[in-house]
């Protein structure tokens, strides 16, 4: 993660945008209405739809910070928000770099939004958990919540695929193919990947491979079709 | 000069037991009369997990910092997260003419005639290392612990005598190796040999290596 990253994110605070918003949106909408609203004679003016737009535009991303503007706790962008309901188990700690540890020059920590995005409609929780990214194992199910592609760029907006060569090369050819959840726990303390053991690493190739049938091609193996 | 009917004969005679004698090859007779052995290594299934490699040493108790097997994994083919890696088998390739035998003084290097095994009796080794240097496949090296030099030798004295496939082909987890005998026309491994496009190791040698591989995709030729 780095700073413009979280720069970016931290842009999107919402702490300040209801002033912004309540009270402008409504005299805006009026306007747009009296100038630029629907004629029966004259149809709509071009300069005037594309106003509308940029209204629409605006009130719609205006009204994305607002959702968690009225309650402090579902800030996305703050994950001890998060963190006082989404706590974690002993199984899925909420630990580590990705579960709010400070850390870097900003002493910063990556936030819930940062990865698992704020949804379309900008809250999590009003979206209905429908559009957020959700990260999961190949084997959790055949119809990923969350496609693969779009879980695997979540996490290459920090972690570079040239760093991700160098850190071990199975990663080049499993880019496509497999979810990063599927071998990396996302918050724990420390990744149970990091450090394996020679042999151990063989293993996990072993373990995954074996079970795959024998006359696939893997060169040419697309995840979205089968069970891995 | 005097040249008697006598010494005509016997110089004769020496001349032809001399010639005779001479033709008798110092290595052993390269003819096999059983099985012939024979390995095939489909690269286009291999995930280089180096998973023969653990069973090798495993298997044939070769210490660590030298090796019967190798994967040699190439450089990633493209960028991420379309990068390709080829890999490759670096072991014996068995030759039906070895060079390793063929310069043997002491008949240590051999090629057991039943079945084609290119193998070493470290008894009759003076550790010349000729062998060492006269593989063009530099798959021999010397055992830190017998001193002697040492290599694939299909698991020969080891899970072969106890009636078992090579180690190497049954760790595989992808099936990418087929181990047996090339000369039953009936064996997976001749089938595969003559129903796949296959490639062999420096052939131009003369060596007649008998480690066949299917090539992956991530060659040269289109595929």
């Amino acid at each position: 993660m780095n700073g413009s990253t979280l720069a970016k994110h931290s842009s999107r605070a919402p702490i300040s945008l209801p002033i912004l918003v309540t009270p402008g949106l409504t005299d805006a909408c009026k306007r747009v209405k009296k100038d630029y609203g629907h004629d029966e004679q004259k149809g709509y003016s071009m300069k005037g739809l594309v106003r509308i737009g940029w209204l629409a535009l605006i009130v719609f991303s205006l009204s994305s910070g607002t959702a968690h503007a009225a309650n402090p706790n579902k800030d996305v962008t703050n994950p001890e928000a998060c963190q006082s309901c989404h706590r974690g188990d002993s199984a899925h700690p909420m630990l580590g770099l990705h579960g709010g540890d400070r850390y870097g020059p900003t002493n910063q920590a990556a936030s819930c939004a940062d990865c698992h995005g704020v949804g379309e409609s900008g809250s999590l929780h009003e979206a209905e958990q429908t559009d957020i990214v959700r990260f999961t194992h190949m084997s959790e199910t055949n119809n990923l919540s969350t496609p693969l592609a779009q879980q695997n760029q979540a996490c290459l907006s920090c972690h570079l695929g040239t760093e991700l060569r160098t850190a071990h090369w199975t990663h080049d050819p499993h880019a496509n193919t497999l979810t990063c959840a599927s071998c990396h726990q996302l918050h724990p303390s420390n990744d149970p990947m990091r450090g394996l053991a020679k042999q151990t690493q063989t293993k996990q190739c072993v373990d995954c491979h074996s079970t795959l049938p024998n006359d696939i091609d893997i060169f040419n193996y697309s995840s979205s079709g089968g069970s891995p | 000069m005097s040249c008697s009917r006598r010494k005509f004969i016997a110089s004769g005679c020496a001349l032809v037991l001399g010639t005779g004698l001479a033709n008798i090859p110092l290595v052993q007779s390269m003819t096999i009369n059983g099985k012939r052995y024979a390995m095939l290594h489909d690269e286009s299934k291999c995930i280089g997990c180096t998973a023969c490699m653990d069973a090798c040493r495993e298997t044939n108790l070769v210490p660590e910092g030298v090796s019967r097997l190798e994967i040699i994994r190439s450089e990633p083919q493209g960028e991420y997260p379309d990068a390709n890696y080829s890999f490759f088998r670096k072991s014996c390739q068995h030759c039906d003419n070895p060079p390793c035998v063929e310069v043997c003084p002491s008949g240590a290097s051999f090629r057991d005639e039943e079945t084609g095994i290119v193998d070493v009796n470290p008894d009759k080794c003076v550790g010349c290392q000729y062998c060492v240097a006269a593989c063009p496949y530099q798959v021999r090296f010397i055992h830190p612990e017998k001193n002697t030099p040492d290599k694939c030798n299909f698991c020969r004295d080891t899970n072969l005598a106890q009636g078992k496939l090579p180690a190497c082909v049954s760790a595989c987890p992808t099936q990418a190796l087929i181990f047996g005998d090339a000369n039953d026309p009936a064996s997976a491994i001749s089938q595969q040999i003559a129903t796949k496009p296959t490639y062999r190791n420096k052939v131009p040698l003369g060596t007649d290596p008998q480690l066949f591989r299917i090539a992956d995709r991530n060659g040269d030729l289109p595929s």
